[in-house]
């Protein structure tokens, strides 16, 4: 259960850009799943929860249109990167361009947003995305596609303002 | 952009998501890390695609807070307690519905009256007819008993006696005679 909280958490924090607002959401959802019990397919509990999970932070984003503003920027700091060696010059790059990719991330509409946290982030299969979302596989294809492209497309942009 | 560039974008977008996924074969995977290699616009492209992968993919990092599964159990907790007076009260809600009312209401009477009856039964004065009764008994008790001896006795000697004793002490007479 402790693996299951750990992922929707991470899903619903990347989705709201928010610690507090997704504590609460996964709060809710585990409280839901409580009350589901006895309906529940255990071999499908993690699509069911995540698909619980996404639905609430969509409502939450639609009343209070959180923006990604990560309480606790310690998560996505260079001390949780890999060593590669760089120096302080490429250490500020990369921490501008983990700022610049979380803003563009936050960009993305539904369910782009989702398919890429579910397969970029989380590194799930096509197919659970699309059983967590009720998509045709395909779908999520293209779907992930387009917000990949679009993701490009958002950063080439804001890197250029930032080189300009 | 042309027809042709936008041929050659949708080509290089499918092929440039296919090198980051890994899902190139080997041998298309370097044919196309050539021509990155040859073209700089591509290379950017690819570079950044890359980058964009390895930077969410990093950023899977955010630990779930442990009061989340404390307020959880919490509420879990609260929920068995609640379901169990829940049911309590339901029961109890149950026996005060209108409908069970004059069966509650007849029970009680019918509990009242009988334990007044037995009361009041247990802490009476023997009436005198209920005397008459009892020394009837005993007289009745005593003739039977006076019978009994009476009859008894009679048996004795008549049975007894002149059937069992005198013969059985004449035999024996006989016998030491002989």
């Amino acid at each position: 259960m402790a693996e299951y909280q750990q992922r929707v958490f991470s899903f619903t924090a990347h989705m709201l850009g928010d610690k507090a607002a997704a504590a609460d959401v996964t709060q809710d959802v585990f409280i839901k799943l409580w009350e589901h019990r006895e309906r529940m397919d255990q071999d499908r509990m993690i699509g069911w929860l995540l698909r619980v999970a996404r639905n609430a932070c969509i409502d939450a984003m639609r009343k209070r249109k959180v923006r990604r503003a990560l309480s606790d920027s310690e998560d996505f700091s260079l001390d949780s990167l890999p060593s590669t060696g760089i120096g302080p010059d490429k250490e500020a790059a990369a921490s501008l361009f983990r700022e610049r990719l979380a803003a563009a991330l936050d960009t993305l509409g539904e369910p782009h947003k989702s398919i890429v946290i579910l397969r970029e982030v989380q590194e799930y299969k096509y197919e659970e995305i699309s059983e967590v979302l009720s998509l045709p596989l395909n779908t999520v294809k293209v779907y992930l596609h387009r917000a990949r492209k679009a993701l490009r497309q958002e950063l080439t942009e804001v890197m250029r303002h930032d080189y300009a | 952009m042309t027809m042709l560039d936008k041929q050659k974008q949708i080509w290089l977008d499918d092929r440039m998501e296919a090198f980051v996924d890994g899902s190139l074969s080997a041998e298309d995977a370097d044919h196309f890390d050539e021509i990155a290699l040859m073209d700089g616009e591509i290379k950017r492209q690819l570079d950044l695609a890359q980058a964009i992968s390895a930077g969410l993919n990093e950023m899977d990092d955010i630990e779930c807070p442990e009061f989340i599964s404390k307020h959880v159990m919490a509420h879990v907790r609260n929920d068995v307690k609640r379901s169990f007076f829940e049911r309590f009260r339901l029961f109890f809600g149950a026996l005060s519905v209108s409908r069970f009312k004059p069966v509650l209401a007849m029970a009680l009477l019918i509990i009242v009256v009988v334990s007044s009856t037995r009361i009041v039964q247990n802490t009476s004065a023997p009436t005198a007819e209920v005397t008459q009764a009892l020394d009837e008994v005993k007289w009745t008790l005593a003739f039977l008993s006076d019978v009994g001896n009476t009859t008894a006795n009679a048996v004795k000697e008549s049975v007894i006696e002149n059937q069992m004793v005198l013969p059985v002490s004449r035999s024996m007479s006989t016998i030491m005679e002989n």
